[in-house]
């Protein structure tokens, strides 16, 4: 989806579910939820984990 | 030879274990300051790994503020006017119920140097009667010979902590003038000598505000860490960087090292030294030794006085140093709960050594 695709053709998954169109609804949602996610924006990425409070804190006078 | 942004690198990537000295070094250098949270990062993942969420409690006991030593940086320093005062065996006694009813399990008890006064007979009968009252109990008080650390073992101690305050021979010279600890030598070995008898627990330390520059004791500190693993492998190790605290003695070191240079110390020991325990004692303020718990410090006092009989009855002698934290030992184990951290009182009974 971020990569430009305009729609998403599911069969099989929908189809064998034991509740098809529960099944069709968790799709649509996902769907719904990829595009208002980047809509919205993503965070910027980076190489390494960072903790968002840091442990060395309290070294620096507020 | 200056330790690069590389150097730092290098050191950070190793696996636990396999950091040697030069990496201690690069790690409390300038280069690796610039990099405090992710050496804080570093050090509290491995801390975690290797001690899980808990803290080891201990009190500090002084049974006598005698000296014939002069530390021209101590509180206790033969010469200086202070009220002195030893404690009986029921003195002690009463401060061991006063500490073990706080829930204190493990004592640390502490002298000055007096040969006659504090000697090994005055210590051992201490320990007998002691025992009664805590499964751990150890000494930081003047060095031994072997045969007197085994006498000693025998009594029931369990720990030995021998501060080197520093490892610069010019400076030691300097700083201690008088007395027998002027013996360097003797000093060293201390350690050693405690671990062939059988003793089980090691603390070793360096004072920081004594020698300058304070990064060459660090690392000969760590050093003799390193060797200590090696030689005395059997035993629990622990290390202590004390900071120079106020005390009757006047002195006041000329650059102290700071908070953001301790933390960064902390980092760099816990990194080289993944299973040796980091000692904390109330010489430093509450909330900075909250914030270092998670940096690698495991071990910590609370509550704490450095006068002889101070917690039955304060105000007879005086102290060896101020305390800067204090709170209750309640106080300090709440707010390790609150961290997120298990208090342990007690992790060693005497009945473990049965059979060996």
């Amino acid at each position: 989806m971020e990569m430009g695709v305009d729609a998403v053709l599911v069969n099989t998954a929908i189809a064998v579910a034991r509740d098809p169109a529960e099944m069709a609804r968790a799709f649509r949602d996902a769907v719904d939820a990829g595009r208002r996610a980047f809509e919205a924006g993503l965070a910027p990425t980076r190489d390494e984990a960072e903790a968002s409070s840091p442990l060395t804190g309290f070294l620096d006078p507020q | 030879m200056r330790a690069t942004d590389l150097d730092v690198s290098r050191a950070v990537a190793k696996p636990a274990g396999s950091r040697d000295l030069e990496d201690f070094a690069a790690l409390i250098g300038p280069r690796a300051a610039a990099r405090l949270e992710e050496l804080a990062r570093a050090s509290h993942a491995l801390t975690l790994r290797r001690f899980g969420r808990t803290v080891h409690m201990y009190a500090p006991l002084y049974l006598s503020n005698e000296c014939l030593t002069t530390c021209t940086y101590c509180g206790f320093a033969k010469g200086l006017p202070i009220a002195r005062k030893t404690l009986s065996v029921a003195q002690s006694l009463r401060e061991g119920e006063f500490l073990r009813a706080r829930g204190y399990r493990h004592v640390l008890l502490l002298t000055g140097e007096h040969q006659k006064l504090t000697g090994v007979d005055f210590l051992c009968e201490h320990v007998a009667a002691l025992r009664a009252l805590f499964p751990q109990i150890s000494l930081e008080v003047q060095v031994w010979n072997e045969d007197e650390y085994r006498r000693l073992a025998a009594a029931g101690v369990d720990g030995v902590v021998i501060y080197q305050e520093t490892y610069d021979p010019d400076s030691y010279a300097r700083f201690h003038v008088a007395g027998k600890k002027r013996d360097y030598e003797f000093r060293l070995g201390g350690p050693e000598r405690a671990a062939r008898t059988g003793i089980r627990r090691l603390g070793i330390g360096a004072l920081l505000g004594l020698h300058e520059p304070w990064r060459e004791d660090a690392i000969a500190l760590t050093a003799h860490a390193l060797h200590l693993l090696k030689v005395a492998w059997r035993q629990e190790l622990a290390v202590s960087v004390p900071r120079i605290r106020p005390s009757a003695s006047g002195y006041s070191p000329e650059h102290p090292v700071t908070d953001r240079e301790l933390a960064q110390l902390i980092c760099a020991l816990r990194l080289v030294l993944p299973d040796t325990g980091i000692v904390m004692s109330t010489r430093e303020a509450p909330g900075f030794r909250d914030a270092l718990v998670p940096l690698g410090v495991t071990h910590t006092s609370a509550g704490s006085h450095t006068d002889p009989g101070g917690y039955t009855e304060p105000g007879e002698a005086e102290g060896q140093f101020e305390v800067d934290d204090t709170r209750t030992p309640e106080e300090v184990a709440d707010a390790l709960r609150a961290l997120g951290y298990e208090p342990v009182w007690k992790d060693w009974d005497a009945l473990m050594r049965a059979g060996v």
